[in-house]
């Protein structure tokens, strides 16, 4: 059904209510603590009354005329025999006792006073202050008053002032002498209105005294319904209880004071009538003990219910359940293309479409609406669940019924009909920490229980395999369709706002497969590059090259194939060896990529060119081409490269990190030699020759070279092991071509794992100057300070695995305290963030229209669409214009900038160590020389 | 390392308004008590009141500089 917004609200505001307007609001006056009669009919004037609203069918309500459901319910009031405090307002109570006077009610500053305090929150108003800075300032003007009071006498009339205090949580004291409510309320009575305005109260809205109650509004039955249990006796609320509670004492404290009972004991229950009200307001109040139920349970009042996570605000208003979602696990499809989503048909059946009958989808909708809601065959076929017609009654489609409505429908109708192919839903895995966590993908409805997704939108859902599970929503109006394809279908997020490049990208095997394609430009055969080719869709076969009478295909041909025909780049690969001078075209390595005219010439397409997070081709042909050829690219590499890796098949095993014996002797003698130099700097550290470095203590000396000697050790070990990893290595094409893994996890495979660290230091926790007892006391040597000198494959001794255990634990609590801590970090960033607006003048504002940023990000630049964070790419244009010419000009433009380094800048660069430069250079090549 | 601050006078504060289509109470604020508002009156040897503007002009990271305005207010 359709609603339009029949009132719109302007502004809300919260005020105290007023004794008068409880009882106004009130549908009847409860006296009696009892609430059903022998019969079980709700006794008149008692807390059940049948004014107050109905919750049980049959019955009329007495105020509204209404039956269940139908009556909102209505409030009752309770009068209290004697006045109490609001729990809820002790503190604001606190502050106008201190700041007013005993005796007139004056606020205890002069009128001067008073006109500078109010013109400056006028000027504090005026400048756009919110709320929360006008009640500090108030707070400010009653601290003034209050610290007056206690020094000087009324400037009004003259009488001195007590200190008040306050005892948690409701009794106040005026030196000493305890203040019944009665004169809290009578004091706070003879506060003239003006004097309440510089203290932030708007005396219209609110008086003072209301904050002590004479009055409880009793909350209808329809908001604390009871229950009956199996057994037929039935079970109150934890609110009726309070109200009980409150009224028998009430009854009790009224009969007392009238029949002139003992001051003694009308103390004594009124007090009794402050605590069952305060409980029922807030049960977990410091000061006093909770209220019980008769089973020990706290009992939950109006504070518990709106409170915390499980409360009203955070559980029922903040957080949302909806219709149309389904949630199962997910698993990989490389055949569907990043933008699909496959959908079990399972879950096709129950998520539905609304889809209005008009003249020219009458006929097709029949035929749904006749397939019913479980259409037989072997082909899928959308159903329909439900017809909604014209007047908005929901007929829900069966097997028997279903010819019958299906010639029923006319014009007008809405029919749920099933998922099918090609429909926009949105796909979510938490947790959702930015906004590709939630794209639009295109249904493929297919057979199994999981959805499939494409293996390049792991990393923006950050999923895997492993038993994730994901959620999908199906949109219900067209507005929504329309808003999700065009700004959230998954092409249009493959570049990142976060770092500007592309997050959507191939992975793992995806790289290893295009690198063996292209590394050192294999040839295949007929047979081979047949079977690539029938992985893509399109016949895209090209041209073979004939020699000696045979017909064969070059990997870097067949890559060129999906690359767009006047595509330009040139950059490093990842397995590039950072040579001191780059060799560019000359590379040895085959790490320098160039492509011209859309033809890969040179170079190794791996991790920088098509990988998550640094593709380069990806992110150019995103930026260059769009959005729809970015997705073509990454559906033809993702089917290129399966086809590529299972030409010759893929996989590694502990075989992979063998070395030969030689080589295992080699790093033995580097790590016992290590280990005698590191005997020798604790001997040398113990007779005092060891040389003291500046900044730091003789043992923390000891541990820095110690250290130093060791790390060596450990890189001198993998690089002996690396020496007998070469390229053929399963293991070591996947690290040196960015897929997965490093040739440092290599290398602590086959050579050494090192020294073991907790907080960056050698282990020394543990025992009495020791580690563990299996070493002499005292011992500062590499082994007894976690050392590993085994490698994962040769296997650790017990006394390394318990190190390794050690340094691997840190690795643990870090990660478990880093995502606790960067979830409220993100949770508090968000609620900060989430309403700021960037406007068409280019600022960014909030909702009151403030300016929170000048020029969007300073520069008014979308990372998305900038290239490395400027604007545009000058050095593309200008190669675009002025062709191979400019490569030439640029290379030679460098050379001179190289000479003019040899100034302050050079001598700067050197100072800085080596690390540091490798870091600051741009990944993108310069361009090539012709 | 403290970025430029200028206090604006009242033909400049117009104009700044009328060009940015705000009010004064739309501006971020910075308060009197900051060290750089303290610094500038004694620099200036003058009072800085209440609703003044002042510009404020940083070093960025993606733009060269970065152009600010602040409206003075009192704490
Ligand atoms: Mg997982
Ligand atoms: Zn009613
Ligand atoms: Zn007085
Ligand atoms: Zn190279």
């Amino acid at each position: 059904m359709m609603s339009g917004v029949s009132k719109r609200i302007g502004s809300i505001r919260f005020t105290c209510l007023s004794p008068d307007e409880i009882r106004k609001m009130s549908a009847i006056k409860i006296i009696t603590a009892d609430t059903y009669n022998d019969d079980g009919f709700p006794i008149d004037q008692g807390l059940m009354d049948t004014h107050l609203g109905v919750i049980e069918p049959g019955l009329m309500c007495k105020t509204c005329g209404h039956k269940v459901d139908e009556c909102p319910g209505h409030f009752g009031n309770i009068d209290l025999a004697m006045p109490v405090i609001h729990v809820g307002y002790v503190k604001e109570i606190k502050k106008l006792l201190q700041a007013t006077c005993k005796s007139c009610g004056r606020l205890v500053l002069t009128e001067e006073d008073v006109r500078e305090y109010v013109s400056r929150q006028e000027t504090m108003e005026s400048l756009g202050s919110d709320a929360i800075e006008l009640r500090e300032f108030s707070k400010e003007t009653a601290k003034a008053a209050a610290e007056k009071a206690l020094k000087e006498v009324c400037p009004h009339c003259g009488v001195e002032q007590q200190k008040i205090t306050l005892d948690k949580p409701t009794t106040f004291r005026e030196d000493g002498h305890k203040l019944t409510p009665k004169e809290v309320r009578e004091r706070l009575e003879r506060i003239p209105d003006n004097d309440l305005i510089p203290l932030g109260i708007d005396p219209a809205a609110c008086r003072p005294e209301w904050m002590v109650l004479t009055a409880l509004p009793v909350p209808p039955v329809t908001v604390r319904p009871s229950i009956t249990l199996e057994s037929g006796d039935r079970s109150e609320d934890d609110l009726t209880h309070k109200l009980v509670d409150v009224l028998r004492i009430n009854q009790r404290l009224r009969e007392n004071r009238d029949a002139g009972a003992p001051q003694l004991i009308v103390e004594d229950l009124w007090e009794l009538l402050q605590y069952h009200v305060t409980t029922y307001y807030d049960n977990q109040t410091s000061g006093i003990p909770p209220a019980r139920h008769r089973s020990g349970r706290p009992l939950k009042t109006l504070v518990q219910r709106l409170k915390g996570k499980e409360g009203r605000f955070r559980s029922n208003l903040s957080g949302k359940r909806v219709n149309f979602s389904a949630r199962t696990v997910v698993s990989p499809d490389p055949w569907l293309s990043i933008n699909q989503v496959g959908v079990p048909t399972f879950a096709a059946r129950e998520l539905t479409v609304p889809v209005m009958v008009t003249k020219d989808n009458l006929e097709v909708l029949r035929n749904m609406v006749k397939r019913g809601p479980e259409p037989a065959g072997e082909v899928y076929a959308p159903g329909v669940n439900y017809i909604i017609r014209v007047d908005g009654r929901r007929i829900r489609v069966t097997d028997k019924n279903a010819e019958t409505v299906a010639e029923g429908l006319e014009i007008g109708y809405k029919v749920e009909r099933h998922l099918m192919d090609g429909d926009v839903v949105l796909f979510n895995r938490q947790p959702s920490l930015h906004r590709m966590s939630m794209m639009a993908h295109v249904v493929k409805v297919m057979p199994g229980k999981t959805f499939r997704l494409n293996l390049c939108v792991c990393p923006p859902y950050n999923a895997d395999f492993d038993g994730d599970e994901m959620n999908l929503h199906v949109l219900q109006s067209e507005e929504a369709r329309a808003e999700a394809h065009i700004l959230m279908k998954v092409q249009e997020h493959i570049l990142s706002p976060r770092f500007g490049g592309p997050i959507i990208g191939a992975i793992h095997d995806h790289i290893t497969g295009v690198f063996q394609l292209t590394y050192r430009n294999p040839h295949f055969d007929k047979a081979q590059t047949l079977f690539i080719v029938s992985k893509m869709g399109e016949n895209k076969l090209p041209e073979p090259i004939v020699e000696n009478g045979r017909e064969y295909w070059t990997g870097k041909d067949l890559f060129s194939t999906i690359l767009p025909k006047d595509f330009n780049a040139q950059f490093k690969s990842h397995i590039c060896q950072k040579c001191q001078k780059c060799e560019k075209e000359g590379c040895q390595y085959d790490a320098y990529v160039k492509i011209r005219d859309g033809k890969l010439l040179m170079g190794t397409i791996d991790d920088n060119a098509i990988g998550s997070g640094a593709g380069k081709i990806l992110d150019k042909i995103a930026r260059d081409y769009g959005a729809d050829r970015a997705r073509e690219f990454l559906d033809d590499v993702t089917r290129l490269a399966i086809g590529a890796i299972m030409v010759r098949g893929f996989s590694t095993g502990i075989d992979d990190e063998d070395i030969p014996e030689e080589a295992k002797r080699q790093i033995d003698d580097k790590i016992n030699n290590t280990f005698h130099d590191v005997d020798q700097l604790v001997a040398s550290f113990r007779d005092g020759t060891l040389d003291q470095m500046p900044g730091r203590s003789l043992e923390e000396t000891l541990e820095v070279e110690a250290m130093k000697k060791l790390g060596e050790a450990r890189d001198e070990a993998g690089r002996i092991a690396g020496k007998h990893l070469g390229l053929e290595n399963a293991a070591v094409q996947m690290a040196k071509s960015g897929a997965r893994g490093s040739m440092l996890n290599l290398s602590q495979m086959a050579g050494c794992i090192g020294q073991q660290a907790v907080r960056g230091e050698r282990l020394s926790r543990g025992y009495w100057n020791r580690t563990l007892p299996h070493f002499q006391k005292g011992d500062l040597g590499a082994q007894a300070k976690g050392f590993v000198k085994n490698s994962y494959k040769s296997g650790l001794t017990p006394t390394e695995f318990f190190f390794h255990s050690m340094g691997g634990r840190e690795g643990l609590v870090d990660t478990a305290v880093r995502t606790s801590r960067s979830g409220y970090m993100q949770r508090r960033l968000i609620n900060a963030l989430e309403d700021l607006k960037l406007k068409q003048d280019g600022t960014v504002r909030n909702t009151a229209d403030s300016i929170i940023q000048f020029h969007y990000g300073e520069d008014g630049i979308d990372p998305t669409r900038s290239v490395q964070g400027e604007a545009i790419d000058l050095d593309d244009v200008l190669r675009d214009v002025l062709g191979e010419h400019y490569a030439d000009l640029l290379s030679r433009a460098d050379d001179r900038k190289i000479s003019l380094y040899a100034t302050v800048e050079k001598d700067l660069m050197e100072a800085s160590t080596d690390d540091d430069d490798d870091q600051d250079e741009s990944d993108y090549d310069g361009g090539g020389d012709e | 390392m403290v970025p430029v601050h200028e206090l604006l006078s009242d033909d400049e504060t117009d104009k700044v308004l009328k060009r940015l289509k705000i009010t004064r109470d739309q501006l971020p604020k910075i308060k009197e008590s900051d060290a750089a508002i303290k610094t500038l009156k004694i620099a200036m040897n003058m009072d800085i009141p209440e609703k003044s503007v002042v510009r404020i002009i940083r070093d960025s990271q993606t733009s060269e500089t970065a152009e600010v305005y602040r409206l003075v207010i009192r704490g």
